[in-house]
């Protein structure tokens, strides 16, 4: 009897220092997972080829920023903006993006850097178009402990949302960009380069007339027309929001359009009276370019919606002489 | 190759049918066993008919009617290929077959044999399970058994290892190629065609491994489907090793009758077996004439190294044993890729296509450096590249360590215990970072 009591007592015991065994070794394992997470993020953040890594670096600083999608990235020429202003320039346009990431990249900005003087957002019709669903969840994967960024991504990638609450899981449904991403933030860190680039964030798009817009209006002949995505204004408005909380003068813009694209883009002018509406609201100015003379000229474009190097040149004295009061008041006398 | 709730009947239909004709042909005479046989037969292979086969028929039949001048055309029927219908229409009538033989009793549990049928880890895409190995375990009580688990989720484990790291990653290489083969030149047409074999491997012997994991799990034993085919010497021993369970069923229900049939012809007969075991095979594999050519190939092949067997047998005498084996595993699995192709076209036109594009005999367009932007156009990176290297080269390790000890655990008895844990953590992580979640594709002999 009593030793069956002791075999069963024994028994017990096993099972026990098996449990504990597991335990541990579960608990040790979300722990090393948790550290790899970690690692990711850390070095992900180095990589100064995308936008949030710029913005997470802390050194751009600058006084006057650029937000927008490809519209700003490949058209704003920051460099000249710099040399005609004196004051620090950068270009935070994120190619092929809407209001959504612009405001997540804005978040990662402010919490690394100096709030900026002045900030300059590109606000197109497509930037609000229902049909617009690209959100490059991957370029935001490492910052998600923000809670901005988690709802923005939730709203947006609702699997990425739910993974990031498991160990490393919210690396695996992008994990091909995000390796890519981790190889060049590690070779940029052991090198120790600048998120600082000479070009200041700006991309020109130095190819030819691409044809694209004849191709379009090949298919629509009779134009299209955006559809506002009520989604999409909201977060325009948290943007806005945004804004106002961290006391920043906004000005809102809208980038050159090839004229002889425009009547193509049927309701073109209704979405511009919102957003000028919007503007309004919030005690901001709007001003459209796509009226400029330049806009006749196919030679500053590289399609209807984006200009070539030379145009995005072009463009940016005429920004800046459209401005200049208003960079005269940061740096006087320049 | 869709599920359609309704569809269920059509199992239902089956399971009822081959449920009654197993007690009947167990207790009838051997002249009426015969007849609920053949009634078993065309009631399962009517349904494959009718939901695989009717439009493939139609469709030539049409087009016979049109080079002949004749002014009709039969109506296609707008029906979907119900999911695992050639599996479980196989499984189901191996029930009946081996019934009818003597080797297995008729089952009298109607719920037990629909589990038989409908057993949900092989129901979509197998193995095909026979009579004698499945039924009697339904019978046995099952205990919870902490080392089946963890074996069993070991596979499963490996399973989705092959699948979504590896099939997944490489079907970025191929489909392109394959949809557009006039597009590319040299080199992404080869990479597609090797690319083909080791992905379709992967994704299939992936998925018979997660549902042989899931039936350990559970307690159930099922069939080896899969014994690593690329380092098979000839055709007829790569499809010992490749979809056992099938090519057993086509071997015993087919091939074996039809050899007996045919006794009296000599070689004849066997080659005559051999080459409508696998254009049947082909078809099995979908309704088109791409895969009909595929199993001719195979059934050519087979037939061939059925009538040299002696020449090859003293060729290889005479080499030494390496160059010999190697070289007709070179060959085997280049015959193999080759044959393939039929397989992923879409059609005979595109593997045509794929064909001529094929270096040496069409144009070779050559590329001044390895440049992947080039190559293709679907943003691939060299990452991408690197997984499925990578994932090849693991799958070669994994293959020879299961081989050796079909337990993964087995192998840490012979390095160090203690490491267990680190191995499962790196394979984690790797299978986090490699594994193509975000945009993978369904099982490819889920159509099936």
């Amino acid at each position: 009897m009593a030793s069956n009591l002791f075999i069963f007592n024994s028994k017990i015991d096993m099972k026990r220092k098996e449990i504990v065994h597991y335990v541990i070794v579960l608990v040790m394992f979300l722990f090393f997972l948790k550290l790899v997470e970690k690692t990711l993020d850390y070095f992900i953040r180095f990589d100064y080829n995308k936008k949030p890594g710029c913005a997470a670096s802390g050194t751009i600083n600058a006084d006057v920023l650029i937000q927008g999608a490809s519209r700003v990235a490949f058209g704003m020429n920051t460099s000249i903006l710099h040399k005609k202003t004196g004051l620090s320039c950068y270009n935070l346009g994120l190619p092929n993006s809407y209001i959504d990431e612009s405001l997540a990249l804005l978040e990662i900005y402010l919490k690394n850097n100096k709030k900026p003087k002045y900030l300059f957002l590109e606000v197109s019709a497509n930037y609000f178009d229902f049909n617009q669903t690209v959100f490059h969840s991957f370029l935001f994967v490492p910052y998600m402990e923000d809670e901005l960024i988690t709802s923005i991504v939730r709203r947006n990638d609702f699997l990425l949302y739910t993974l990031h609450y498991f160990p490393l899981f919210k690396y695996s449904i992008y994990n091909g960009e995000s390796i890519s991403q981790f190889c060049s933030g590690l070779s940029r860190r052991l090198k120790n380069t600048s998120a600082y680039d000479s070009a200041f964030g700006y991309k020109p798009m130095t190819c030819e007339w691409d044809g694209k817009f004849d191709a379009f209006k090949e298919k629509n002949p009779n134009g299209i027309s955006y559809k506002l995505d009520e989604s999409k204004m909201k977060s325009f408005i948290q943007y806005m929001d945004l804004i106002k909380k961290y006391n920043i003068k906004l000005f809102l813009y809208e980038a050159p359009i090839l004229k002889e694209a425009l009547p193509y883009f049927k309701n073109h002018d209704s979405i511009a009276n919102v957003i000028t509406k919007i503007a309004s609201e919030y005690n901001v100015t709007y001003v459209s370019f796509a009226n400029l003379p330049m806009n006749s000229n196919r030679l500053y474009f590289v399609n209807s919606m984006h200009t070539c190097a030379t145009g995005s040149d072009t463009f940016t004295e005429i920004f800046y002489d459209t401005y200049s009061d208003w960079f005269r008041k940061l740096k006087p006398g320049f | 190759m869709f599920f359609v709730p309704v569809y269920i009947l059509i199992l239902a239909f089956t399971i009822v049918i081959d449920y009654v004709a197993g007690i009947l042909i167990e207790n009838a005479d051997s002249k009426k066993k015969k007849l609920y046989l053949i009634v078993s037969l065309i009631s399962n292979i009517g349904i494959l008919a009718v939901f695989k086969y009717y439009n493939f028929f139609v469709d030539n039949i049409n087009d016979v009617f049109v080079l002949s001048g004749v002014n009709f055309q039969f109506a296609f029927l707008k029906i979907l290929l119900p999911i695992g219908l050639s599996f479980h229409t196989f499984q189901a009538m191996s029930y009946t077959i081996e019934v009818y033989r003597g080797n297995q009793k008729a089952e009298r549990h109607f719920g037990i044999y629909a589990l038989y049928v409908m057993f949900f880890p092989q129901l979509v895409a197998g193995p095909i399970e026979r009579p004698q190995n499945m039924l009697h375990q339904f019978h046995i009580k099952h205990k919870f058994d902490f080392d089946l688990v963890r074996s069993g989720l070991n596979l499963m484990f490996w399973g989705f290892f092959k699948k979504m790291v590896i099939a997944d990653r490489l079907t970025l290489f191929v489909d392109p190629v394959f949809a557009n083969p006039v597009k590319y030149g040299g080199l992404p047409i080869l990479f597609g065609m090797v690319f083909f074999a080791f992905q379709i491997y992967c994704d299939f012997s992936g998925y018979s491994d997660i549902a042989i994991g899931a039936a350990r799990i559970m307690g159930f034993k099922l069939m080896t489907n899969f014994n690593f085919p690329f380092i098979s010497k000839n055709i007829t021993e790569f499809w010992r090793k490749w979809h056992i369970s099938l090519s057993t069923w086509f071997n015993d229900y087919l091939f074996n009758p039809l050899v007996i049939k045919t006794r009296n012809w000599h070689k004849l007969g066997v080659c005559f077996a051999l080459i409508s075991t696998l254009l049947i095979s082909g078809l099995w594999h979908g309704a088109g004439w791409n895969f009909v050519i595929f199993g001719g190939l195979h059934g050519i092949a087979m037939t061939y190294e059925f009538l040299t067997k002696k020449i090859r047998k003293s060729i290889s005498k005479a080499l030494p044993d390496w160059i010999y084996g190697n070289i007709s595993i070179v060959l085997t699995f280049m015959f193999a890729c080759f044959a393939w192709i039929f397989f992923r076209a879409k059609s005979l036109k595109m593997a045509w296509a794929y064909i001529k594009r094929i270096p040496g005999l069409s144009t070779f367009k050559s590329y001044h450096s390895f440049n992947l932007a080039t190559m293709y156009d679907n943003n691939i990176s060299y990452i991408d590249l690197s997984i499925a290297i990578i994932g090849i080269f693991a799958l070669f390790i994994g293959e020879y360590l299961l081989r050796k000890k079909p337990y993964i655990d087995e192998h840490f008895k012979v390095i160090i215990s203690n490491l267990k844990p680190v191995f499962y953590f790196i394979a984690l992580v790797f299978f986090i970072l490699t594994a193509v979640f975000n945009d993978g594709k369904q099982f490819i002999y889920f159509q099936f």
